[in-house]
């Protein structure tokens, strides 16, 4: 690719990690040092162009020789990226607007093909396409592990996640239009002695920590430190195989809950202990039965054995399948497959096996019972490896188990008969709310308090609509009298209207939005269940930003879409014993509920209060608009 | 303005001894006791049957303007709650006696969990004691024989069963995986962790229904009963939104009008589950309105 030079901003000079700003001419070229092995390369662009980052240690060097770091986003005036300084204490560096090259041209800069790497390493990208950049993918083995859509594409990848052996890495570009230009795949050899394989990202109760290390019998710790580089955990211990397997339950070294909601490192060092871990190899033929044993070095020193050992002659098995074969009947001799053909007597066969170092371990250890303290042999250490320690790390978050939202819960008086039960039942589904706050907190009770709304006058349906617009109100349970167009709910002199509630809340409904339906949403709730007559046929599952399913309709929101459902009935829900219709919706909040755990889909809550009572769907059945995967703690 | 009456009959020497009035104990005696014991016949638990006092542990009964709000619980453990109005009266069960729950814990419950988890291949979760189950609740139906109920072991797997007609399966599964995330207003820490779940993922769309439809068939259900199936990788919301390593999958049966899903019709027969990207395990399964142990 070529690079027009016009368009060569400025260069940036680290000597030594002393910084030094060339060139402060419009557009700016900055640099400053970001910690003692990285620099930070600032610079004002041309929005919607992509850059390329490069550097080269002598100023000498003629630019088309400069070495690309990587690209970068250009979605703001400033930008900034970040570069090693590690291997480079004199570096120079320069963006550029690459172009009159053949597009697209997506490339990995580094590390290049055939590499052996360990540890985290920076994988720099650059991305030319023909269109504007939106995206960029790393795909190691075919499996999406990076994605980066702002600043310079370098992508930080952990080695140590990953199985030791070759790996395939390349590299996308992703445009406006969702097309993906894939790079050339490059193929790197991992070397890690300590490996994490399944990493957590995230975890609520407690986080899994499965780590294999090549170093055995090692002392490991686990250290847990937190945002502000505190060490809040340590978890100590031994392995004598190299398998270390224990877990983190959030808690500090006195046993106390840490912050939830926050964010965590964990680090698993792996030190060699009790002597050397490696085995002689002359001393190992006669404890695993072998005639010979021969090994070799990888990379870290760590042992591979050939083993030769005896093999059954295998006359000897032939025989033993015959002598079985010959009492069967004909008809059994049907089912069982044929004799093979028979083999020549051979005492002294013999088979040869490869066997890794742990395998050898546990096999020795197996056969002779000898403690861990092997000698130093043939296969010693590699002195300049790292075999006597390693570490992998990991960084977890610990999200509290429920998302922060508050539930309101209101009916009005119902004259005559079921008065007193009806009040029950709604105290009930307050205080299965209140239960699941006072065991998960994170503001998920009931609004106001923790009690029920009566709603008795046009004053406190005011109220009531102002509490939807309060940003910790996002679920509604209400139970009153709905009117015949499903419109309107509550009793007389004290009504909420559908429209009234979209005002509120500007939720509403376009027929024609870029020439389809469309529904705009401002302060959608997740979760209403109006428990009245007619409530699912009106327009309060649009005022509420709960649309039906429209054909061909789209949402235009706010907010990304949270997964939401409306519940209501579709006639007039009379309070006779023989509906059940008066319990039904203690039966759904008791299922939905789910003994606080709060785990259970809408769409199950309904089956499960369905198979309590099926007759209650038999008159005026019971609707839901939305996402039936919802749960109580989304 | 409520008037309550509290009366406690406890079994000391006395087969019955009622601290109340007359008004009360009738009730008990013409009402309560012959509900129950209808009840009881309706959900065929004839061996539990009351025909006298001396069944009866305790009741309580409490007076409204509009009617009475009555329980009763037996000796045998069975608890009943009663609501009369001018018109009626409505009976219903609330808790069966624990020995019939363990009973049914122990010789269905536990049995058909070991069972679903080799048949989906789960077989390290296998529970073979009742100390890795962390609870479990039976609820009666009040108008048949049959009960649902659920099970949550120690290693946070929940089960639903579904009883009726001396038949019983599984209808709901559920590993503690979250699969869907709010994030508005959250931090980048816990939104690059979120999009750090993704990049665990092994599986694609195509890679994905074909698990799912392994695990279908597994559970014993056939694809020619059903429409195809439908596919939707897991999300998580908030300012912004992406994937997770997690793909919801749902088969209506065949005899379902599609037309009635948009409407908002919860009792459409279909079975849906979630498999994971980053194990290729399922991860939840749920039959919906289908008969016990078959899709029609």
């Amino acid at each position: 690719m070529k690079i027009n030079p016009k368009i060569i901003m400025a260069g940036a000079l680290v000597l030594a990690l002393t910084i030094n700003v060339f060139a402060q001419t419009p557009p700016y070229l900055a640099i400053s040092q970001d910690s003692p092995t990285t620099v930070q390369i600032n610079w004002t662009n041309q929005v919607g162009t992509t850059y390329r980052v490069l550097s080269t240690s002598d100023l000498t060097t003629p630019l088309s020789l400069w070495t690309p770091l990587e690209d970068a986003f250009s979605d703001g005036t400033n930008i900034s990226v970040g570069a090693s300084t590690t291997d480079t204490p004199i570096g120079f560096f320069c963006v550029q607007i690459p172009t009159n090259g053949t597009l697209p041209a997506v490339q990995i800069f580094s590390p290049t093909n055939s590499q052996t790497v360990s540890g985290e390493i920076g994988v720099g990208v650059g991305a030319q396409i023909t269109n504007q950049l939106e995206g960029a993918n790393l795909y190691l083995d075919d499996a999406l592990v990076g994605f980066i859509d702002s600043g310079g594409i370098n992508f930080n990848l952990d080695t140590t996640h990953f199985a030791n052996g070759s790996h395939t890495l390349y590299a996308g570009a992703v445009d406006t239009a969702n097309n993906e230009t894939l790079s050339s795949s490059i193929t790197l050899d991992f070397e890690n002695p300590v490996r994490w394989l399944d990493a957590s990202s995230m975890f609520n109760s407690f986080v899994p920590i499965d780590v294999t290390s090549d170093i055995y019998p090692a002392d490991w710790l686990v250290s847990v430190t937190d945002t502000n580089g505190t060490i809040v955990r340590t978890i100590t211990g031994s392995t004598p195989d190299g398998n270390i397997s224990t877990t983190w339950d959030g808690t500090d070294d006195n046993g106390q809950p840490l912050p939830v909601e926050n964010l965590y490192q964990i680090t698993v060092d792996v030190t060699a202990s009790g002597g050397s871990s490696m085995m002689t190899a002359s001393s190992l033929a006669g404890a695993v039965g072998a005639t010979s044993v021969s090994s070799t070095l990888n990379p870290h020193g760590v042992p591979e054995f050939t083993v030769q050992k005896p093999a059954p002659n295998p006359l000897t098995a032939y025989l033993n399948i015959l002598a079985i074969y010959q009492q069967l009947t004909s008809q059994e001799k049907i089912i069982y497959p044929p004799l093979p053909d028979r083999p020549a007597n051979n005492p002294y066969a013999t088979t040869t096996i490869k066997m890794s170092a742990r395998d050898m371990f546990l096999a020795f250890h197996h056969t002779s019972g000898a403690t861990v303290g092997l000698a130093a042999g043939t296969a010693t250490p590699n002195a300049s490896s790292n075999l006597a320690s390693g570490s992998t790390k990991d960084l977890v978050w610990w999200e509290n188990q429920w998302s922060s939202q508050q539930t309101i819960v209101a009916r009005v008086p119902i004259s005559g008969g079921f008065n007193n039960t009806i009040g029950q039942n709604c105290n009930s589904i307050a205080q299965f709310i209140g239960e699941a706050d006072g065991t998960v907190g994170n503001n998920r009770g009931v609004y106001g308090g923790g009690g029920v709304t009566l709603i008795t006058t046009s004053s406190d349906v005011y109220n009531l609509t102002n509490m939807f617009a309060d940003p910790n109100a996002t679920a509604f349970y209400f139970y009153g009298h709905g009117s015949a167009t499903g419109n309107s709910i509550g009793t007389l002199g004290a009504v909420i209207g559908a429209i009234n509630v979209g005002i509120m809340l500007d939720n509403f409904y376009l027929p024609s939005y870029n020439g389809k339906p469309a529904m705009v949403t401002h302060k959608p709730f997740n979760f209403v269940f109006l428990d009245g007559c007619n409530t699912a046929l009106g327009m309060f599952p649009e005022a509420f930003g709960i649309p039906k399913a429209v054909s061909g309709a789209t949402i235009v929101d706010a907010g990304q879409l949270h997964r939401r459902a409306f519940m209501g009935w579709t006639g007039t829900v009379t309070f006779q014993f023989d509906s059940s219709h008066i319990d039904w919706s203690l039966q759904f909040w008791t299922a939905w509920m789910d003994n606080g755990n709060g785990d259970v889909t809408l769409a199950r809550a309904i089956q499960l209060a369905y198979q309590a009572d099926p007759s209650v769907f038999n008159n005026v059945p019971i609707k839901y608009y939305g996402n039936g995967s919802l749960k109580y703690s989304d | 303005m409520k008037n309550t009456i509290f009366i406690l009959v406890t079994l000391l020497f006395f087969p019955v001894l009622v601290l109340g009035g007359e008004k009360e104990e009738m009730y008990l005696q013409q009402i309560m006791i012959p509900q129950a014991r209808e009840l009881l016949l309706r959900i065929a638990q004839t061996n539990d049957l009351p025909f006298t006092t001396n069944q009866v542990q305790s009741y309580q009964v409490d007076y409204y303007d509009d009617g009475l709000l009555a329980k009763m619980q037996l000796t045998n453990g069975w608890v009943f709650r009663f609501l009369t109005d001018q018109r009626e009266t409505n009976v219903s069960a609330l808790h069966l006696p624990g020995g019939k729950e363990a009973a049914y814990f122990k010789e269905t419950m536990i049995p058909l969990t070991r069972e679903f988890l080799q048949r989906i291949g789960q077989t390290n979760d296998l529970p073979s004691a009742t100390n890795q189950v962390k609870n479990y609740k039976v609820d009666y139906f009040n108008d048949r024989p049959g009960c649902t109920s659920n099970l949550r072991l120690t290693n946070g797997c929940a089960f639903g069963f579904h009883t009726e007609r001396e038949k019983t399966e599984i209808d709901w599964f559920q590993r503690p995986i979250k699969t869907y995330y709010s994030l508005a207003g959250a931090p980048k820490a816990k939104i690059d962790a979120v999009k750090a779940l993704n990049l665990q993922n092994k599986l694609n769309i195509n890679t994905a229904l074909t698990l799912a439809k392994k695990y279908f068939k597994l559970l014993g259900h056939k694809e020619e009963n059903f429409h195809p199936p439908e596919l939707l990788q897991s999300y998580w919301s908030g300012e912004e939104s992406g994937r997770l390593p997690y793909y919801e999958v749902s088969w209506y049966r065949k005899d379902v009008n599609m037309a009635d899903r948009d409407k908002g019709i919860p009792t459409l027969p279909e079975v849906s589950m979630t498999v994971s990207g980053i194990d290729s395990s399922l991860i939840y399964y749920s039959r919906l309105y289908l008969p016990i142990g078959s899709d029609f």
